[in-house]
């Protein structure tokens, strides 16, 4: 593409930057932290001033050690607070086109980043002697440069934030917004918002983003700050403390309301009810949130299960589509009720992605609750996404009641019993009311953590590094999801392959509390149905055969199912012994399925390259066969 | 229903087509949707499908572009539903970061070619992430190892360079 401003081309060069047009360079540079991007002036001619007219100046600045106790330190860390300020004016007075973006990034890898950031920030040379205070972030943020700044990003991050934590969250305040007519993304990170009293005055007329994360607010400056941007669409709230909230009612009650917000995100906020307190930084359970958001579509949740209001109230067409919730673990004993009554919110959703640290035993709903939640009905979901722990060998132990005991299962027993036996809640149960709930139901993704809740083995296992495995494995694995499609001519080939099995299909079990529900999706609806299985190395043949279970569950069960996604989720499963055992009763388990694809079926290689699989896939739309055909022979073998 | 998806034709420059469904195309580039939309009154609803000629971008690089356009614009994708970049809260690892992270991990050559493409084509998402690959390319380098890497030759006379030297000189 040949655009203006190629004709100082320099000659013999076979690289690319030079082809270039000077648009497409001012746009690279607009994400260039401004003393690079300044630097760039002396690269040639051409680059001299293409910086000054990027539209954006991106401010960073690493926080020196500061020792207040040692002089030379301290002479050292305000020279190097000045020269950034200095460096940071002479940049916004350099710029010849009014900036839309403003970055501010001040880091620190001090033990103690909250109060060395803090000094950096507000304090001067002369604090010792005059106590001159300064504040770095107004100064540099209601720069005339900056009049007419759409997007303005302020972060303080620290490595670790010494023995305030987190607790304390805002470490600068904002004395006022910039251009707060233009503003478009406001996006601030460990701000005091306490301390913007005066914002809260402001109007915000073409605000449409706003992200708080680890700031300090109080409902009586933020709400005023919703209230005074109309166009307000996405808000993200992320790890906010939030002080200050009214003494009554007790528990305390966070009510925000949002006008035209369709986007909400509320992650891991923490509420005080006082203006200072300590408490548990992911919020307390003993809190509710009450919000107002007429428009909402989407929201996303993650901390622990508080009571949880959405107003208005979900009835009629509208109500919100997606939702995506995240409870942390904890132990309550309210949290079945809790649970069904936060999803009560959300019964227009057209997609609910559902991940419950705790058991999911823990949110079955049984007996009286059971009336309840059949109240609580999805009738327009349609997808489905629950990830959940399970603990395998509660799973087996369950299942074994009936039949022969376990011998190891022995010390746990008594413990066993009296917590689970009576009720035999299973992680079945909480799927069948899930599944009881959702007629329309088109797609079903299951996550299954396997965790021990014997903590004999593991111990060291953190939820940290778990989480983060999880992550990575899952990102791994989604590429790795097998498409298993089995053409009725293909049976034979496959039981030439597997040669003897260890389960014959008939062997793997029904699932008591699944199998024994109807489900209307089942009948008519479900046609992707996802497993992925986490396995704990210690338990992977119960798991596995939990998996088989439920394969052959929707295997038989649903009617029109098109495909199924199996993901062990393990890399090395399949350097596994029992990988073949589950592969071969997949197999078996998808045998029967009325699906006629026209395509050669995929191989359940999971050493197969992501892209090569991906590239060489294409779903086709299948043809479903007779369905009293398939039925009649399945139960004849 | 997911049966009757529509799809197009996408004709590179070096004239190797690629087929991609209409849907997630349009949802993506700015540039695709307006040609599709010009195109629609001309043919029949029963018409066969649509071929695109995208004379500016060869078929390497347009692979690359559906490769990514595919992971973030299909909804029917198993994960990375379109709106997921915004849902995603700031600390959260977003689950396609890590597939951005690979795509820009190209060398210069492929990655100013993705530069020009998401251009023409107006897919926002991928331009600036383009352009963040490339800005970062330049943080990490100095002045003489930015010009070896991308060929800028220095065309300053001494003095010039002193003078841009002086006059940015709190940036170094």
């Amino acid at each position: 593409m040949s655009t203006g401003g190629d004709d100082r081309l320099p000659e013999l060069s076979e690289d690319r930057l030079p082809e270039l047009s000077d648009d497409l360079l001012r746009r690279i540079l607009y994400f260039v932290p401004f003393r690079k991007a300044a630097c760039t002036s002396l690269l040639s001619r051409r680059w001299r001033s293409l910086w000054r007219s990027s539209g954006a100046v991106n401010l960073d600045v690493q926080v020196p050690h500061s020792r207040s106790y040692d002089e030379d330190a301290d002479n050292a860390f305000f020279t190097k607070q000045e020269a950034f300020v200095h460096a940071a004016k002479a940049a916004l007075d350099a710029v010849e086109v009014p900036i839309t973006r403003l970055t501010l990034r001040v880091e620190s890898n001090d033990h103690d980043g909250h109060s060395s950031i803090s000094r950096f920030l507000h304090r001067s040379r002369n604090w010792h002697t005059h106590f001159t205070k300064t504040d770095v972030v107004s100064d540099l943020v209601s720069h005339p440069a900056a009049r007419h700044v759409e997007e303005l990003q302020v972060a303080a991050v620290a490595a670790s934030y010494g023995m305030l934590r987190e607790t304390t969250a805002g470490i600068y305040g904002l004395a006022a917004l910039p251009s707060s007519d233009t503003l478009r993304v406001l996006d601030l990170t460990r701000c005091n918002l306490t301390l913007t009293a005066a914002a809260a005055a402001l109007a915000l007329p073409r605000l449409t983003t706003l992200r708080l994360s680890y700031c300090s607010v109080e409902p009586k400056v933020l709400q005023p700050m919703l209230d005074a941007a109309p166009e307000l669409t996405t808000v993200q709230l992320e790890s906010l403390s939030i002080f200050s909230l009214p003494p009554e009612p007790k528990p305390p009650v966070l009510r925000l309301s949002f006008h035209a917000v369709t986007t909400l995100v509320l992650s891991l906020c923490c509420i005080y009810a006082g203006v200072q307190g300590s408490g548990d930084r992911r919020g307390k359970s003993n809190w509710a949130i009450e919000i107002d958001a007429p428009r909402l579509q989407s929201f996303k949740y993650k901390g622990l299960l508080p009571r949880f209001v959405l107003r208005p109230a979900a009835a009629g067409g509208g109500g919100v589509a997606r939702v995506d919730l995240h409870f942390l673990h904890h132990n309550d004993v309210n949290m079945r009720a809790l649970f069904w009554q936060f999803l009560h919110n959300f019964t227009n959703a057209r997609t609910i992605k559902l991940k419950v640290e705790n058991n999911l035993i823990n949110i079955a709903a049984i007996g009286e609750a059971r009336h309840a939640l059949l109240r609580c009905a999805f009738p327009s979901m349609e997808r489905l996404e629950l990830e959940g722990a399970f603990d395998p060998r509660m799973e087996e132990y369950v299942e074994k009641l009936e039949g022969a005991f376990d011998p190891r299962m022995e010390e746990c027993v008594e413990e066993l019993v009296a917590v689970h036996f009576p009720e035999r809640e299973t992680t079945a149960i909480a799927i069948a009311n899930l599944l009881d709930c959702c007629p329309v139901l088109g797609e079903f993704m299951l996550k299954l953590n396997a965790v021990s809740a014997f903590p004999v083995r593991d111990s060291r296992y953190g939820p940290e590094l778990l989480k983060r495995k999880d992550r990575s494995d899952y990102s791994k694995s989604i590429d790795r999801f097998v498409r298993r499609k089995k053409a009725k001519t293909d049976i034979s080939m496959e039981d030439s392959i597997f040669g003897d099995d260890e389960y014959s299909y008939d062997d793997v079990r029904g699932i008591p509390g699944l199998s024994d529900g109807s489900f209307a999706c089942l009948q008519r609806t479900l046609r992707r149905v996802g497993l992925q299985f986490r396995l704990d190395t210690n338990c992977i043949s119960t798991t596995s055969s939990l998996g088989l279970r439920l394969i052959k569950f929707f295997a038989d069960h649903a009617r029109v199912l098109e495909e199924i996604c199996v993901d062990t989720g393990n890399k090395r499963l399949h350097e596994h012994l029992k990988f073949n055992v589950e592969t071969q009763a997949l197999a078996l388990a998808l045998a029967p399925i009325p699906i006629s694809a026209t395509t050669a079926s995929a191989t359940l290689d999971s050493t197969t390259d992501l892209a090569k699989t991906r590239a060489g896939f294409t779903v086709l739309p299948l043809q479903r066969q007779e369905s009293m055909d398939w039925k009649s022979s399945s139960l004849e073998n | 229903m997911a049966s009757e998806k529509k799809v197009v034709f996408l004709r590179s420059s070096d004239g190797e087509a690629f087929e991609v469904s209409e849907e997630v195309i349009s949802a993506a580039s700015v540039t695709i949707k307006g040609m599709i939309d010009e195109e629609s009154p001309s043919r029949a609803d029963t018409a066969a499908t649509t071929t695109l000629a995208i004379p500016n971008v060869t078929a390497a690089t347009l692979s690359r572009v559906l490769h990514y356009v595919n992971k973030h614009f299909d909804a029917a994708a198993v994960v990375g539903r379109p709106d997921d970049y915004i849902f995603c809260a700031p600390g959260d690892e977003h689950p396609l970061a890590r597939f951005d992270d690979d795509f820009v991990d190209v060398d210069n050559d492929t990655l100013i070619d993705l530069v020009h493409a998401a251009e023409y084509l107006h897919i926002k998402k991928l331009f600036d992430l383009t352009c963040k690959a490339v800005a970062d390319k330049l943080k990490g380098r100095t002045i003489d190892q930015i010009r070896e890497t991308f060929g800028i030759v220095n065309d300053y006379t001494v003095e010039e360079e002193v003078e841009v030297y002086r006059e940015n000189s709190w940036a170094f």
